[in-house]
């Protein structure tokens, strides 16, 4: 059930309509219900898989809590992440390291067998396992209570604005929220649904609108000039962006109208002026948690500076194989992992207070940066990632009219939202313009997000 | 409050209701009223009304009457036909139009009763696709269908679009609203001209042959990327079958050729779309006049412009084969 569909409008309406009549364990199993019904919408099969994470981390934090014993709370520890990662690994990887290990054969001259595997990945694993386990996590840190509420603690993996693509949210700031009865504000039911008005608009005027231009760049570099590639480059950041922050400000929107307030995923990551505050901006809860669980655990930047590069590098290569199970994923992981420990020797510790020529070279780097790592990333394969590159140092011109117009309208209606909220340093902007303006902008998002509206097509992020 | 009760309140701040009068004057003002629908000639709706301007309203007794899609339309000239029949010109109508469904020739015949009741028999050609119940609706659909079509001729997502459509305008006209403004845009709206055979000229040139070999697979995954059994194209296809009967006229259907390789692509490709279309063709009665393998009939790849639109020579060799087929059912005006 996409965000864009009818089917999700209808599905919405109705939970929103019951959900206020209800007591607070009412709520729970209704949204409960309702998120295993969103979920199952896609494939039922998998909703077994879901619900079987659910137990074994309700379960194994109880057991955590029980004792004091430091090594049984780790054993217990090790089952919930031995069974969070091990479904990850087969579910997501199997076919990755069985197709590397037979290339790896071929490439020693052996002849090995190359089965088919066909095993499907089930929609939203990589996020529902990450939050699960973070909360079994920080159990075992006893930085939160186990939860003795199986429905709530099922709803919190469960929470269907955020199952599938995150936010990827923590026990302490979201399961709090269903032990108590919601009764969304009005202010909250007014700026929720601005906020998926956004979503909306960020997903079907922009991403959708550029997605065409882009899978044309990326399916056939060979025929078009290199600064149609470039701009190809820039058009899939712009594609990305208006996906996944589209995709989040749907989800805050929607779980705000049901009383449930999700972190901020996205900060207007183009607008940084460096790797590392890109990385603060950019798929906030991703970045955090591997920060939590990830690099702070490898020894963070604890230890001299070869071990700090190493555990940044470390924890942007898995960063980038946790997105998708390629090379190219690895290779995106790993330009950002080099180009943060490269920005950390540079900065050396202080913050330089830049004249306004060293901001726009810093961030026209930064976007450089981000857009050449792009293209591994919208790649497929990494021989298509290096058919891109190969047409782009070919340095020849040219570019398509209709696309150079494309481009120039989806900066300016990504401006469009983006610099108010930058500029007020609040993401509901809007609600302070004057009654006037803000009818004409609702009346004027509305109708392009409609007009520019097709088929309703997947988000990017539901693929990871 | 309950939650209804703030949803109300919340409408009743000044910029919710600037906004919905926005909404409403849009829907009221340009998506209910039939102009906008018929303004651009090339639209997927517009075509209709340059059907009937250009077409139907200059025919005065038509004896065959062909509809269905894009395929039928290039692959029978009325002329080659009323030639191999020996008809008068302007006895054989081809209302065939782009992506044209079961719906269109069904709105048509309805739309236009009084001038096609007259014909000896319709011909409408069926396409594989129509028995995919993930085709999105065409403009035409949502144009055209009834309340009552809509929840009958649907299902799943596309039903409750379509009834979503139904109630706000505004959303069954987005694709014709952006057709207006893009032609605005380029500042003029292009015509659809009529050929000399009668036909509305949708392509600039008329090419005798086409290429050896073309991409067939694209086309074909545009058919069935996503592919779910559908019976509301048949449906639709059987309510023209019984009101053209009402009025007297035999209805034939037909099948277009398509290129072996297309064929072949879908068997491997797409089995269980390829498996529907036999059981389906199979179990007609009478059997469809016209064929499906090019090879079958004599035709050769290059009478073929694209994956099945017929060139100018298979055109030829196609009607008068249709020409036969219509002359042995004892169908010939």
């Amino acid at each position: 059930m996409l965000f864009h569909s009818p089917t999700f409008f209808v599905f919405f309406a109705v939970v929103l309509l019951l959900y206020r009549r209800l007591g607070l364990a009412g709520q729970n199993h209704l949204s409960l219900v309702a998120s295993y019904i969103f979920f199952g919408w896609w494939d039922w099969r998998f909703l077994g898989l879901l619900i079987f994470s659910t137990a074994v981390d309700f379960y194994v934090a109880q057991r955590i809590e029980a004792t004091d014993e430091a090594p049984r709370r780790k054993r217990w520890l090790w089952v919930s992440l031995a069974t969070n990662l091990g479904l990850l690994a087969f579910f997501k990887y199997t076919g990755f390291f069985v197709d590397s290990a037979v290339d790896l054969l071929l490439a020693l001259g052996l002849q090995p067998h190359r089965p088919v595997l066909g095993i499907l990945l089930p929609i939203g694993i990589s996020f529902y396992t990450f939050q699960t386990m973070a909360y079994t996590i920080d159990v075992y840190r006893r930085h939160t209570r186990a939860t003795r509420d199986p429905v709530a603690f099922a709803v919190y993996v469960a929470w269907f604005p955020q199952l599938v693509a995150g936010p990827i949210e923590r026990a302490d700031r979201l399961l709090p929220q269903f032990s108590t009865r919601r009764l969304p504000t009005r202010h909250q039911l007014g700026s929720g649904a601005l906020l998926m008005l956004i979503g909306y608009f960020r997903k079907v005027a922009i991403a959708d609108t550029v997605a065409p231009h882009v899978d044309r760049i990326f399916n056939a570099p060979g025929g078009a000039s290199s600064v149609a590639i470039a701009l190809g480059v820039v058009l899939f950041a712009l594609q990305i962006y208006g996906d996944f922050a589209g995709y989040s400000d749907i989800a805050r929107g929607a779980s705000r109208m049901l009383g449930v307030e999700l972190m901020q995923n996205f900060e207007h990551p183009y607008f940084s002026t460096s790797i590392t505050e890109f990385w603060r901006r950019w798929h906030v809860s991703l970045s955090s948690w591997l920060r939590d669980y990830l690099y702070i655990p490898l020894g963070g930047n604890r230890g001299g500076a070869f071990k700090t590069y190493r555990n940044l590098m470390l924890t942007m290569l898995l960063g980038g194989l946790w997105h998708g199970a390629g090379w190219n994923f690895v290779i995106w992981g790993g330009l950002h992992g080099g180009a943060l420990a490269v920005h950390k020797r540079w900065r050396g510790g202080h913050v330089p207070r830049p004249g306004r020529l060293r901001l726009v070279l810093s961030w026209a780097g930064t976007m450089a940066l981000v857009c050449f790592a792009w293209i591994f990333f919208r790649a497929h394969t990494l021989d298509e990632a290096l058919a891109v590159l190969r047409g782009l140092f070919a340095f020849t011109g040219g570019v398509p009219g209709s696309m150079a117009l494309v481009a120039v309208a989806a900066v300016a209606a990504l401006l469009l939202i983006d610099v108010p909220q930058v500029r007020r340093g609040e993401h509901e902007a809007m609600l302070r313009w004057p009654w006037w303006l803000r009818g004409a902008a609702y009346a004027g998002l509305a109708l392009a997000t409609l007009l520019l509206s097709g088929s309703p097509s997947p988000f990017i992020y539901f693929q990871f | 409050m309950p939650t209804a009760a703030r949803l109300r309140s919340l409408l009743r701040g000044k910029a919710a209701r600037l906004c919905l009068a926005i909404l409403l004057l849009v829907e009221l003002g340009v998506a209910r009223p039939d102009w906008l629908w018929k303004l651009v000639p090339r639209s997927g709706a517009g075509i209709i009304d340059v059907l009937e301007a250009r077409v139907i309203a200059h025919a005065d007794a038509p004896r065959i009457v062909v509809l269905g899609s894009s395929r039928v339309r290039d692959a029978l000239s009325p002329r080659d036909l009323e030639r191999a029949l020996g008809l008068s010109t302007g006895a054989v109508l081809n209302l065939a139009l782009t992506s044209g469904t079961p719906f269109d020739a069904l709105t048509l015949y309805r739309r236009n009763r009084a001038t096609l009741r007259k014909a000896k028999f319709l011909l409408v050609g069926v396409e594989d696709w129509y028995l995919n119940g993930a085709m999105v609706p065409t403009e035409r659909d949502r144009r055209f269908a009834t309340l009552a079509e809509r929840w009958g001729d649907w299902d799943g997502e596309l039903r409750l679009s379509l009834l979503l459509g139904f109630v706000w305008r505004t959303y069954d006209a987005r694709d014709v609203i952006r057709e207006t403004l893009q032609a605005v845009a380029r500042r003029g709206v292009r015509d659809v001209p009529l050929g000399p055979d009668g036909r509305l000229r949708w392509r600039a040139d008329d090419p005798q042959t086409g290429p050896v070999d073309v991409d067939v697979v694209t086309e074909l995954d545009g058919f069935f990327r996503e592919d779910r059994p559908g019976q509301g194209r048949v449906a639709q296809l059987d309510r023209l079958i019984a009101l053209a009967r009402a009025d007297g006229v035999e209805v034939r259907l037909l099948r277009v050729p398509w290129r072996d390789a297309y064929l072949d692509a879908r068997r491997t490709r797409h089995p269980a779309a390829d498996a529907r279309w036999r059981a389906y063709v199979d179990g007609l009665s009478p059997p469809a006049l016209g064929a499906e393998r090019a090879s079958a009939i004599g035709l050769l790849p290059t009478d073929f412009v694209d994956y099945g639109h017929l060139a100018g020579r298979g055109a030829t060799l196609f009607a008068s084969l249709v020409a036969d087929q219509v002359r042995a059912a004892g169908l010939a005006p």
